[in-house]
């Protein structure tokens, strides 16, 4: 088991991710912006975590991935959208 | 990057963009630039970083069915099913992390299956 965080959890990218992790056994927290999103994380077996890292402190930032073993930067994920 | 160092978080998956690079060749007046220009400088710092981390770059992303294979090798950017990215992070996520740390791996969809791809992109 892993410890992972996702940042920018609700991606589409991320939301696929999500339950495959899960799935493996690893611990997830999903970085959301939206405190509104926090129901569509859990129901994907993630614990949501409401932060917006852009306007973080670095010591924040530092406290939000403490006890992380894995992070995933998902935020802006690929280099935009074909379909 | 720096503030997972310090938390304790030791691995970092990045996902990148293909194309993302100091050759990235996106004009200033894209709009498409600024992002170019982030995503190459997060992966730099990223790479300069204690860290064990692997950047995952795929190229333009699709709502295609997801896939256990893909393409490590292509030179040019094609297009990627969210899906098989997804299944890309869970592979790195998953693996040895010694096995996996250092990889930089641009992808697209393909006939390699992920285990076989992530072991000969070195």
């Amino acid at each position: 088991m892993t410890r992972i965080i996702i940042v920018g959890g609700h991606g589409k990218v991320a939301r696929k991710l999500t339950p495959l992790l899960v799935e493996d056994g690893h611990q997830v927290t999903s970085v959301i912006r939206d405190p509104d999103q926090s129901a569509a994380i859990s129901k994907l077996g993630a614990e949501p975590s409401v932060a917006d890292v852009a306007s973080m402190q670095p010591h924040e930032l530092e406290g939000l991935l403490r006890g992380q073993d894995l992070v995933v930067g998902a935020a802006g994920a690929g280099g935009g959208s074909a379909v | 990057m720096d503030a997972a160092a310090a938390a304790g978080a030791e691995r970092y998956v990045m996902v990148s963009y293909f194309g993302a690079g100091p050759d990235h060749g996106v004009p200033p007046e894209n709009d498409f630039y600024a992002y170019a220009q982030a995503k190459t400088e997060a992966d730099a710092h990223l790479e300069e970083s204690a860290l064990k981390w692997t950047i995952l770059q795929p190229s333009a992303l699709t709502e295609g069915p997801p896939a256990d294979t893909v393409d490590v090798q292509a030179s040019d950017a094609g297009q990627v099913s969210r899906g098989t990215v997804a299944r890309m992070i869970r592979a790195v996520a998953g693996a040895e992390p010694a096995a996996v740390a250092g990889l930089k791996i641009p992808f697209n969809d393909g006939d390699t299956p992920i285990d076989d791809a992530l072991r000969h992109v070195r």
